[in-house]
């Protein structure tokens, strides 16, 4: 068939693939996959919304995309862009609706032997106390000051209402609150929308999983983070819920207008931007940021409830528990961080849709337990295989602004997926692989079934073998509720 | 599955939710854009009342007003639970179209999707000698 695009991939080596700038592209992608990976990411458009990304105003070094990439809408799933803080801009679509959707890994002193017989009850018990599934309801009803208080102070919130502990907070990205948060930019309506959504885990790709730790690869790493092999894990995968969805909803309406007023030539208009020195930018960055502290706020009350949840389902006292978040980290996101580019430490807005921060050992911005280290980079995989903690490394040429993959990536449509899973039943084909499982929505397990997601060994294989992030140690599920 | 004689069709998408609506006037186009919504938003409780409204959508083109009115259902269906079933625009003046629109009350149906948002992705709405079309890709 005639290559009818724009561009042309060119392999750089065994993990990397450039768009070479061409046009008016402004700077060239680069793709981080293998062989084997390339023929699903050119199957669908993601190659093509990393060339659009391309061309936005003021984006320095590469638009980037890591190897779960797949297509979104605007900015690639799995895309990575940084913009100058003079002539840049910002893009809810390079954040997405779920803003600060992320993940968090907490270790536990139980062993896999102690809970496997009870994981059955302990799923059940997580799936009745925790709400989920669509548009769930029932979190903590909020009345307008909670909400921004919320807003405000993100996971602090929920520690301060005695769900969790101030030590969880070092344990956090940005310690759980983006302090330029701005109440004055929530909109009535994201009020409305956010208002009973707080304490509820949502539907899709949305779970809450116990897992256990299979393999070590890193044993000093490891060590140093609690991380023994057979020890219990929970992981949880959320977002800002109704309330970032709102948020990114009005001021993408806002930024379309925008960039007919600033004759800004978009390929796409979902990748709807303003310049990062206007006022409709700063606006969004604040309520960005105070969806972002929501949703840090939300994975903390999920987890107390889960904590709750395993206690008094195992029968065990909080000691016998030993629960300690390890970390937690968020997948979508606009920050402004420092980075080297050419050689000069610059200011830059980082937009990572699908990708998660990476920062190496030494790096200011982490905490003292994680200097010697790096930063936890927790990669969920499917529900059926594996999940995997990485370590944010020291690299001679960063190319993704200390970023790496934030799980597997889907490689099959929801209704491809549900194509070839029809008459079979997931749950079971879940428990003969010793996972036990339960779904709010009728069709999640299906559309959620392992293999619609590409295979989280290659994905991580290549992160790792590309120095973007190096494996600590693989986990196994037994036990999810999905969305 | 073909368009062809189809109000709306879901297409493939490996993340989100692409629709492909077809409609002889852009009312129709509308309205069916607003079927391929309620699909994945929930289901219509039938014993009910109607009610109907008077609003107002904005836009300087077609893709605008489209995106628009639907973003607004979905705001309406998660805050107040109503699907819409029926809209008749009245005019268009000034980019911005008068509406009355006919809604009942809704819940979530077994088969429902979180609808997140409502994006411009790919979105060119194509006006030829049957119509209006438009592919559409709901964030979900």
């Amino acid at each position: 068939m005639k290559n009818t695009k724009p561009y042309k991939l060119k392999q750089l080596d065994e993990n990397r693939w450039i768009i070479p700038k061409s046009g008016k592209m402004r700077v060239p992608g680069l793709i981080f996959a293998n062989k084997k990976l390339l023929p699903d990411i050119e199957k669908d458009s993601s190659p093509d919304q990393v060339f659009n990304v391309a061309h936005l105003p003021g984006i320095v070094g590469y638009a980037a995309a890591l190897p779960d990439m797949h297509w979104g809408y605007g900015f690639p799933i799995g895309g990575v862009a940084a913009f100058d803080m003079e002539d840049g801009i910002v893009s809810p679509g390079g954040v997405g609706y779920d803003i600060n959707c992320g993940v968090r890994l907490a270790t536990t002193g139980l062993t896999r032997d102690f809970v496997k017989n009870q994981i059955s009850s302990l799923i059940d018990s997580f799936y009745a106390s925790i709400p989920s599934g669509l548009g769930s309801r029932g979190g903590i009803l909020l009345k307008k000051n909670d909400l921004f208080d919320v807003a405000r102070l993100g996971a602090a919130w929920a520690i301060k209402k005695g769900m969790g502990d101030e030590s969880d907070l070092e344990r956090i990205e940005d310690h759980g609150t983006l302090d330029w948060a701005d109440i004055k930019c929530i909109s009535d309506r994201a009020y409305e929308r956010g208002k009973d959504q707080l304490g509820t885990l949502g539907s899709g790709n949305h779970f809450i999983e116990i897992g256990y730790i299979e393999k070590i690869f890193d044993e000093s790493v490891a060590d140093q983070w609690g991380l023994r092999q057979g020890l219990v894990t929970l992981m949880i995968h959320s977002g800002s819920r109704g309330f970032g969805y709102q948020i990114c909803d009005e001021f993408l309406a806002r930024m379309v207008k925008n960039v007919t007023q600033q004759k800004i030539e978009l390929l796409d208009r979902q990748l709807a931007c303003a310049y990062l020195k206007s006022d409709v930018a700063r606006e969004y960055l604040g309520a960005m940021a105070a969806a972002a502290n929501f949703a840090f706020a939300n994975r903390q009350i999920l987890m107390n409830l889960a904590r709750i949840s395993m206690e008094n389902t195992l029968r065990i006292s909080p000691r016998e528990l030993r629960m300690k978040l390890l970390y937690d980290v968020s997948h979508n996101i606009a920050k402004m961080e420092r980075h080297d580019i050419d050689g000069i430490s610059r200011m830059l807005c980082v937009h990572r849709k699908g990708a998660t921060r990476a920062l190496p050992p030494g790096h200011a911005l982490l905490p003292g337990l994680f200097k010697n280290t790096g930063q936890p980079v927790l990669i969920p995989g499917d529900m059926g295989r594996a999940s995997y903690v990485m370590s944010g490394i020291k690299r001679e040429l960063d190319q993704t602004f200390a970023s790496a993959c934030h799980g597997a990536g889907r490689v099959l449509s929801r209704n491809e997926a549900l194509r070839k899973t029809k008459g079979r039943a997931i749950e079971r084909e879940l428990q003969d692989r010793d996972i036990y499982s339960r779904a709010a929505g009728r069709k999640t397990m299906r559309e959620e079934f392992p293999e619609a997601y590409k295979n989280i060994e290659e994905v991580v294989d290549i992160v790792h073998d590309a120095g973007l992030a190096k494996k600590v140690v693989r986990i196994k599920p037994i036990g999810v509720v999905k969305g | 599955m073909e368009l062809k004689d189809k109000e709306w069709i879901i297409l493939d998408h490996p993340a989100d939710v692409m629709v492909e609506i077809h409609g002889k006037t852009f009312e129709e186009f509308c309205q069916n854009a607003i079927k391929a919504l309620n699909h994945f938003l929930g289901r219509v409780l039938s014993d009910k009342k109607e009610s109907t409204q008077k609003i107002e959508i904005e836009g300087t083109c077609p893709e605008e007003l489209l995106v628009n009115l639907l973003r607004e259902l979905v705001y309406k269906f998660y805050t107040s639970y109503c699907l819409v079933t029926k809209i008749k625009m009245r005019s268009l003046k000034n980019n911005k179209v008068r509406m009355e629109i006919v809604s009942r009350s809704a819940t979530v149906g077994s088969d429902s999707i979180e609808v997140k948002g409502v994006t411009y992705h790919g979105l060119s709405v194509q006006e030829n000698e049957s119509g209006y079309h438009a592919r559409l890709v709901f964030d979900v």
